[in-house]
């Protein structure tokens, strides 16, 4: 199995005179694990993933996938964002397959795997539809299809659910962890919902801020496929929220879940 | 409108929607039909004041009925066909060089920051200079009238395209590049399935603005040394007195110059994405 990651001293500033965003993360995923990356806004998150995903430079340290230093971006491990980024003039199909056609793959090819990616999400009726005129529920799971196209041995999600109604949320978290886990591809999520760290993660690495670093890391040994209320569930949400009190706060974290746990009541 | 419609097809029955087809066919024939009867009548009017007055009177064949008669003549005779071949051929090849020029430069405009700082001063003069004030440089700088008045509408043609296409440079969702690179776009693919889809609505925007000016443009344009097309037309007819004949152009100018930004207008319909405009 590929996809083991691993982040050697990674450090990063936007620029010289700009403030230490990351400091000397360090942190080894093993292939096929589901590990979320949990803090404030503004620690620095999705800096680190950017930087996972190549998309962006470190300025210090590096990342290996499967050994070998990242230095650009590569469809082998895709990248999915809070707003799905659909291509509007294609259909759900086309926006599927493109990083198959972006690779050469055949028409019949690209239909194929297209068809069978939009069978698992769920969407086989709306492959020839326009991608505006679904639901932002539908359309991060065609963005979700879209990143599994190219088969892909690492996911990075950058808090993909939090612009969706708790309802749709929930599913597709069962969803992409339930793929994830049959699939055997590695996923780094991004997130500030400790419920969702839990739901879908075997590590939750605890991020702080100024500058980011990794504080503390929490196993989540519960059976998949997982339970919101059962009581290791209840235990180990517990050890984050202990965790989280020790961050700073230094600005109000905005709850975009109104009412369920977040860093941000953790400390209130 | 048509949704409106079958919507209330539903609820109210079939005696509304009979009625909702007759106004949908009114909405799109008949009040185009009513304005186009009212210049009708407008045109009609005004040649009847000039042929009452009797200072006037030697301009009478401006009026529809010797108009209409001369355009049937000049149909018939086959000269019409030439001369609008000669003036369609120079709006082409003028919007051509515009659209090779403008599409281009617009990106670079649109996308480079540096790029939009250093030519948004030149470019908005150069652009609100008249392209017919280029006429005596146009006539310098090039061997042939052809060439010259291609210039004029180059002239004309290039900012519009230019303009639209660095707006919709500016409109397209930095993410897209993110998602695109991820999936693994070279660079050609990126321009190809991203950027050209992206930009093509506002750049054929551009072309049906282009495409208004070059046609204003063309006729006087074409007063200079050519002897084709429907601006040298005109002067000829002017020339002449064959004032029918000048208003039969007149018309023919106003018709291809309708047909052709209806054309536009479909093609910027097919190539727009966007939901709400
Ligand atoms: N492109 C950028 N240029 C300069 N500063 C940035 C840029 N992106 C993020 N930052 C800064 O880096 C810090 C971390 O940002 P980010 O990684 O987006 O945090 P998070 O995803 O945890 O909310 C913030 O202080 C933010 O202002
Ligand atoms: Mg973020």
């Amino acid at each position: 199995m590929s996809g083991s990651i691993s982040v050697d001293f990674v450090g990063h500033q936007f620029s010289e005179t700009a403030e230490i965003v990351l400091a000397d993360i360090k942190i080894s995923v093993k292939a096929g694990e589901l590990v979320s990356l949990i803090g404030r806004s503004g620690c620095g998150k999705s800096t680190l993933l950017h930087i996972i995903s190549g998309l962006l430079a470190p300025a210090s340290g590096c990342v290996r996938i499967d050994g070998k230093t990242v230095t650009k971006p590569s469809a082998k491990w895709n990248m999915m964002f809070q707003k799905a980024s659909l291509f509007p003039w294609m259909t759900v199909q086309e926006n599927v397959g493109l990083g198959l056609k972006f690779a050469g793959a055949s028409k019949g090819q690209i239909a194929q795997k297209t068809d069978e990616l939009l069978e698992l999400v769920g969407l086989k009726d709306k492959a020839q539809d326009s991608s505006q005129s679904l639901s932002g529920g539908q359309q991060q799971r065609v963005a979700l299809a879209r990143s599994l196209a190219t088969s892909p041995s690492v996911l990075l999600l950058d808090e993909p659910f939090s612009a969706l109604d708790t309802f749709t949320r929930s599913a597709l978290q069962q969803d992409v962890a339930a793929i994830c886990k049959q699939k055997g591809i590695t996923m780094v999520l991004v997130t500030h919902d400790i419920d969702e760290a839990v739901m879908m993660s075997d590590r939750v690495f605890v991020m702080d801020q100024n500058p980011g670093r990794i504080i503390d890391e929490i196993k989540v040994d519960i059976a998949w496929p997982r339970k919101h209320m059962s009581q290791n569930f209840q235990r180990i949400r517990e050890d984050l929220l202990t965790a989280f009190k020790g961050t700073e706060k230094t600005e109000s974290f905005r709850s975009l879940d109104g009412g369920r746990y977040t860093a941000d009541s953790s400390a209130a | 409108m048509s949704q409106v419609a079958s919507g209330a097809e539903i609820v109210e029955g079939p005696r509304l929607s009979a009625r909702s087809v007759v106004s949908e066919f009114l909405s799109k024939y008949g009040y185009p039909l009513v304005g186009i009867m009212i210049l009708l009548a407008v045109w009609w009017f005004g040649g009847w004041l000039i042929a009452s007055d009797d200072d006037l009177s030697a301009f009478a064949d401006f009026a529809p009925g010797p108009t209409f008669a001369a355009l049937i003549d000049l149909i018939r005779s086959g000269d019409l066909t030439q001369t609008i071949i000669s003036s369609l051929f120079r709006v082409g090849a003028g919007l051509l060089w515009g659209f090779v020029i403008g599409v281009p430069v617009g990106i670079l405009i649109g996308y480079v920051l540096v790029a939009m700082r250093v030519a948004n001063v030149p470019f908005q003069f150069l652009r609100m200079i008249s392209p017919l004030a280029w006429m005596p440089i146009a006539v310098l700088a090039f061997e042939t009238w052809d060439s010259a008045i291609i210039f004029l509408i180059v002239m004309a043609t290039v900012w519009p395209i230019m303009f639209s296409t660095s707006h919709g440079v500016k409109r397209i969702d930095p993410s897209w590049f993110k998602v695109a690179k991820n999936l693994g776009a070279s660079g050609t693919q990126m321009v190809h399935q991203i950027i050209m889809p992206a930009i093509m609505s506002d750049v054929m925007a551009g072309v049906r603005l282009a495409v208004g000016v070059a046609w204003v443009v063309l006729v006087p344009a074409e007063y200079l040394g050519v002897t084709s097309g429907l601006g040298y037309a005109i002067n000829d007819a002017r020339d002449t007195l064959a004032y029918d004949t000048l208003a039969a152009i007149v018309l023919v100018i106003g018709v291809i110059g309708y047909l052709l930004d209806t054309v536009c207008g479909v093609l910027v319909s097919r190539f727009n994405w966007h939901q709400n405009d």
